[in-house]
Parts: structure tokens; C-alpha cells; sequence
């Protein structure tokens, strides 16, 4: 078992005081037979309300909003987690969902093409789609956006996590593996991560096709979905035609 | 009873007039462009004998329960794929499945308040569900208002009649919302504006149940709860929402990000039980074209008893045998697309011709889940008043249930009739008319 502390904040700054904001936010760390929480802490900008929940996938969701004008909008979410390295997430339900293709990860001629050129003996089919997808795609911020499919993902040969995450789902479907998108920190690099998890009929296992490895080490989960839009750690809309600055700041250290 | 027909064909014009000042219009989108059109009435009625109503409510009240226990079964335990009634293809790859609603419990258990079921008589008298509308199923003010003016143009006919009250449609919706109620709130429908189809529904009813009209911009949730804000910045508690938003739209929070339509966290005041949504979020995997071939079988399941209402033949080329018969008769089925709503993805293999009946084989034998295939159903024509003469027309019946705490069937609907002769397609967004439907008392 190790321990990590992290420390999770962000502040938006508008141009003009914005009106009638509501947010839902997915900031806290996951708990799951991984991972266990032994100290945490939400700090929201006053003026809200806010409440907490679990949503339809499981994830802790914290949401509120506020009637009166705001020139800024921060959170902060920070706490000490326990990590079983060696454990799995076993968890079913809802298992199917996970098994067709949603929004993000529809599948085009050349992903269909690109599923069935697939059809060698791997030992391990999550595993070799995790690097080819590594090895396919560049690294390469601000080409993609939260809203970019992964069959563009696999045109531009490029783009950040979540479009690594996205491709190696896709493909993982399709292959008849389910396959979740997933939220949270890596320690060293300042900002949020995402990856994926796959079923192997018993366990679901962290795949990281950003770094093509494994994910026992180093990783905190914060939620998953179908993809993306499912889970993303804040969603916020607001009235006004304003100017947005947001400012993240990730630290997880192990202790 | 002496149905006077020829005062009511006589007032014809005069009752359109009177339809166009009351501003009964449909909105269409054609190629981007929003028009408003006038849903043209006929004045001949249907008429549905005491006999054939008391057949079709018993049925329609069967169906409107067991797609109710349907939908709670698939948001929870999921007994009916467990137990191998409905293939789980059909329920997650519907888009109307939204995983966003597992486990949310509406009031009562139901999902469906208003449903929609349509339905056509064939030439020999028999009955056939085409079609369950369980989302934001429209079309009852319809025949309200056109009853409305006929009784004042033609009061006689009413008098001496056994034709059923069909006016107390909004005391059955007030009723329902009162008992959905949650936390005495005040009763709302929201439209998304002036520019939806069906924005003279929305304030036509509005005006009837007494209920609130909202525009979004008006409803907002704080501490779990929904609330409404007027003109002058009042704020009063809502315990029911009647939304006429589709389902995608409802909470951008969750679904679609950018909707300025919904109302943001209202799913988490609706998963907490502080308000009720009129209809319920996810509905629409039980109206699914897909699964529709299986609502008989789902009323033996949960209800044990024997289907009343028939479905009309139809064929999943999903199954094997199915698919063989399909593509061996395409020519003389109907196809639908299950992916598609309003009439557009309906096609006849009888009107295709070789090339393109091919083209639509190849797409069945590329994707059998897509697509379902019906026989052709001989209906029963129905006279409408065509200039001086009166001709027959394809017509079907949209009949309205109600399910509060008890399920209860609208004694009228709305008929809706192509005036192509040519076509089976009776959709208002196709450009039919409408005929009022009177349900006879004795």
C-alpha cells in the first residue's frame, strides 16, 4: 500500500460579472477496492450553494450554483489517499454500456479497418492496442479539443490524453473488450490524466496509452464513463457574454 | 343517434376560421427555414362504437402499465434481459437509453404520464398498435379545441348525442401533475418557445390546467430543489415540471453541454425526489421501434396476463428467420429505419425500384439491428371532405393515457389522415390533417 497526497485547485477569472452559474463537479478521488480515502477536503468560492452526490456512474459528483453575480469562480479539492497497487476494481454493474461504442469513440471506415487488421493471437489484446494507439499517435497539445472523436484522433495521428484514451477504447469495443474512460492525477505532471480500463471478465485494468504502461503505480482515480463527456471534473454554464481565464494546479506526491 | 354530418360539413369553413384566430398552428423546419402551418381540420368525425372503445381502452391500459414496469425494470434490475425477454442489442444500443437515469426513482414508478399510442383499424375491423410515443408525445389539443369550437358551431349534435365529454383532457393532466407533485410546488410547462411545433399545444394547455407557462431562463434549481422566477424576480417552489424539452436537452449539466433550453442540476433535484418530470427522462428506449416488437411479450412478462392490443406483423432481421423473410419479400413490407423519427425513415419496398430495393437489402444484411420490416396493413379509409366531395384517406389514432396513480384512457384522440391518396404516412410533420375522434357512451 502507498500514500499519496494531493492537492487539486482552480480559479476562473471572467471579463464582466457573470450571472445565474451552475457547475457539477467530479474533483474528488474515486473509492473503490484501490483506493481509500484517509483525509479529504472541497473548498468552493462562497456564495454558492452546494450539495454532493453519486451520479449514474458511480462517480462522487459535488454540484451547486448561485443566484447573485460572480467575477470568479474557484474550487480547491485536497486530501491524503491509500492505494492498494496490486488491487483491482471489480465492480459490474452497468458493465454493458461499456461494451458498445458512445459518442466519442464511434468507430469510422478507417477505425473498422483498422480494428480488423487486429486479428492476430495477442495474448493480450488491451495491451497490444495500448502501445500501437502509443505508437500511433504524437503527443501534441492544442491540435484537439474535449469535444474531438476519436476517429479525427486517428486522422491527425495526434493530440493529448483524452484523445489517446479515446482511440484505445474505441478499438478495445471493437474489439469486443470493454473499455471506460478514466479521470484523475499522475504524479509529476501537473494537471489532470486520463486513461483507460478494460474488462477482463473479472477485474477492470488500468491501461495507460499516453505512457504505454500499466497504471498501479503513481495514478489516483477521480471517475469514468463512456467516454469523456461522461465524466469530465467540472462542468459550469453561466449567463453572459464574458472572457474566461482558468488557472489549474495538480500536485500528487507520493508520501 | 343521428349524427348531423351535414351541419358539420356545412360549418367546415367556418370552424378552420375560427382554428386559424385561435392560432392552432404546427411549425415545420423544411430546409432550415421555420414555417407555421395551419393543421387543416375535417369536420367528418371518426367514430368509434362503444364496443370497439371498451376493447381499446382494456388494451391500451394493459400496454401503458407494462411499458411503465418495463421502463422501471430497465433503469433497475434489468429482469427482462436477465431473463432472456429482450435481447440486451435492443435496450443499450437504443438511443433513447440514457445510463445518466439508472437507478433514479420516479414517483410511484412511473416513467410514462402521457403516453401516445398509435393506432390504425384494418378493413376487417381489427385493431393494430403502429407505433408507443412515450417521450413528448403531442397532438391533444388538437382535438380539444376543434371539439371546442364545433360544439359552439353545431350544439344540436351534442345535446342529443352519446358522443363523450372529450373537454376534461385537462382535468385528467392537472389531476396526474397534482398527485406527481413532489414537495406542493407549483405545476409548469416548459416549452422550449414561440419557435417549437408545438408551442400552440404548450400554451394552449398551459391555459387549460391552469398550470404555469416557463421558458427556460425561468426555472432554476438551488439546494436540490427547482424553482421559478418570473417577471418579478418572485421565486416560487416547482413540484412538477411538464416538459415539453427533449430528453438531451433537459440538463446541461449532464446531457448536452451547451443547451440553453434545460435547466441546469435539475437531474440531481429530480434524483433526489424534489420534482417531478412530466415524462420522465429515458423513455424512449421503451418506444424504440426496435423494441416495440417485443411490448406483447413484455405483458405476458410482467403482467402474466394475454396481450389485448395487437401489434401489426413485424419482422427483426436481427433474428434469423426474420431476416430470411424479409429479404425474400422486401417488396411487399414496409421498412423503418429504428434510428429515425417522424415519419422520415419509413419506407415501402413496393415504391422502390429494383436498384434501390437492392441498396436497402444491402444496408438490412450490413446492419440487421437497424432496421425492423412490417406487412403493409390494409386499413380502413376514412371519408374526408375534399373541396364539395367527400373521399377516403388513409387515417390513424393517436389515443392519449394518462398514468398518475391510476392509468386512465382519454375518451377521444387525435386522427390524424393523409390528404395524399397515395400515402400511408399520416404525420402532422408529413402535412396531414386532423379529424376530431368521438368515442360513443352507449
Amino acid at each position: 500500500m502507498k500514500r499519496y497526497i494531493y492537492n487539486y485547485q482552480t480559479i476562473t477569472t471572467f471579463s464582466k460579472p457573470i450571472d445565474m452559474h451552475s457547475f457539477l463537479l467530479r474533483c474528488q478521488p474515486a473509492i473503490n477496492e484501490r483506493q481509500k480515502i484517509e483525509n479529504e477536503h472541497v473548498i468552493i468560492s462562497p456564495d454558492y450553494w452546494t450539495e454532493s452526490g453519486v451520479d449514474a456512474f458511480g462517480n462522487k459528483i459535488i454540484f451547486g450554483g448561485t443566484t447573485k453575480p460572480q467575477n470568479t469562480f474557484a474550487y480547491v479539492s485536497t486530501g491524503l489517499v491509500n492505494i492498494k497497487d496490486e488491487a483491482t476494481e471489480q465492480d459490474e454493474k452497468n458493465l454493458h454500456i461499456y461494451t458498445l461504442q458512445s459518442r466519442l469513440t464511434w468507430l469510422n471506415e478507417d477505425m473498422i479497418d483498422l480494428a480488423r487488421s487486429l486479428e492476430h493471437f495477442h495474448l493480450d489484446m488491451a495491451e497490444h492496442i495500448c502501445s500501437l494507439v502509443h505508437e500511433m499517435l504524437h503527443y501534441v497539445p492544442n491540435t484537439t479539443n474535449v469535444d474531438t472523436p476519436a476517429w479525427e484522433v486517428l486522422q491527425k495521428k495526434r493530440g493529448v490524453c483524452q484523445d489517446f484514451a479515446h482511440l484505445m477504447i474505441a478499438l478495445c469495443r471493437a474489439k469486443g473488450i470493454p473499455a471506460r474512460y478514466v479521470n484523475g492525477f499522475l504524479t509529476g505532471t501537473g494537471q489532470t490524466h486520463a486513461w483507460v480500463e478494460v474488462f477482463d471478465g473479472k477485474n477492470w485494468l488500468g491501461y495507460d496509452p499516453t505512457h504505454n504502461c500499466d497504471t498501479r503505480q503513481g495514478y489516483v482515480k477521480l471517475s469514468h464513463g463512456r467516454d469523456y463527456a461522461d465524466c469530465p471534473v467540472c462542468r459550469g454554464i453561466f449567463r453572459g457574454n464574458v472572457l474566461q481565464q482558468t488557472l489549474i494546479n495538480v500536485t500528487l506526491h507520493e508520501l | 343517434m343521428k349524427v348531423r354530418i351535414k351541419e358539420l360539413t356545412e360549418s367546415r369553413d367556418t370552424v378552420n376560421k375560427w382554428m386559424e384566430r385561435y392560432g392552432v398552428r404546427f411549425g415545420v423546419y423544411k430546409n432550415n427555414v421555420f414555417k407555421e402551418q395551419l393543421f387543416p381540420f375535417d369536420p367528418i368525425p371518426r367514430i368509434i362504437s362503444h364496443e370497439d372503445w371498451s376493447y381499446l381502452e382494456k388494451g391500451l391500459k394493459q400496454r401503458v402499465i407494462t411499458l411503465n414496469k418495463f421502463l422501471w425494470d430497465i433503469y433497475h434490475e434489468k429482469n427482462i434481459i436477465k431473463d432472456g425477454i429482450v435481447p440486451e442489442e435492443f435496450v443499450y444500443s437504443s438511443k433513447g437509453y440514457m445510463p445518466e437515469c439508472e437507478g433514479i426513482n420516479p414517483q410511484d414508478g412511473i416513467y410514462s404520464h402521457i403516453s401516445g399510442i398509435d393506432l390504425v383499424e384494418g378493413k376487417d375491423g381489427q385493431w393494430y398498435v403502429l407505433e408507443d410515443n412515450l417521450r413528448i408525445p403531442s397532438g391533444a389539443s388538437y382535438p380539444m379545441i376543434a371539439r371546442q369550437i364545433t360544439r359552439r358551431v353545431s350544439p344540436a349534435t351534442f345535446q342529443e348525442g352519446d358522443v363523450a365529454e372529450n373537454r376534461n383532457y385537462a382535468d385528467m393532466l392537472q389531476g396526474m401533475m397534482d398527485e406527481m407533485n413532489a414537495g406542493r410546488g407549483i405545476s409548469v410547462i416548459l416549452t422550449p418557445g414561440r419557435y417549437n411545433s408545438a408551442f400552440f399545444e404548450h400554451s394552449y394547455l398551459a391555459e387549460k390546467t391552469g398550470a404555469t407557462l416557463a421558458y427556460p431562463g425561468d426555472l432554476f434549481v438551488e439546494n436540490s430543489t427547482v424553482y421559478y422566477t418570473g417577471l418579478y424576480k418572485e421565486r416560487v417552489r416547482v413540484g412538477c415540471i411538464y416538459r415539453r424539452v427533449s430528453d438531451e436537452y433537459m440538463d446541461p449539466m449532464v446531457f448536452e453541454a451547451s443547451s440553453m433550453l434545460g435547466i441546469p442540476n435539475v437531474m440531481q433535484a429530480y434524483r433526489a425526489g424534489n420534482v417531478a418530470l412530466i415524462n420522465a427522462i429515458g423513455n424512449g428506449v421503451a418506444d424504440d421501434k426496435g423494441i416495440y416488437y417485443f411490448v406483447p411479450k413484455m405483458v405476458e412478462y410482467y403482467l402474466g396476463e394475454k396481450p389485448i392490443l395487437q401489434n401489426a406483423p413485424t419482422y427483426l432481421p436481427f433474428f434469423k428467420d426474420d431476416y430470411e423473410y424479409v429479404l425474400n419479400n422486401i417488396e411487399k413490407l414496409v421498412i423503418k429505419d429504428v434510428s429515425e423519427a417522424g415519419g422520415y425513415g419509413v419506407v415501402f419496398g413496393k415504391d422502390l425500384p429494383t436498384d434501390k430495393l437492392n441498396e436497402l437489402k444491402a444496408l438490412i444484411v450490413d446492419q440487421p439491428r437497424r432496421w425492423i420490416a412490417q406487412e403493409v396493413i390494409d386499413f380502413k379509409d376514412l371519408g374526408i371532405l375534399e373541396g364539395e366531395e367527400c373521399v377516403e384517406r388513409k387515417a390513424d389514432l393517436r389515443a392519449f393515457v394518462i398514468s398518475g396513480k391510476e392509468t386512465k384512457v382519454w375518451k377521444s384522440g387525435l386522427t390524424r389522415f393523409s390528404r395524399n391518396p397515395d400515402s400511408f404516412v399520416v404525420n402532422s410533420s408529413q402535412g396531414g390533417g386532423f379529424k376530431d375522434t368521438w368515442v360513443m357512451e352507449k
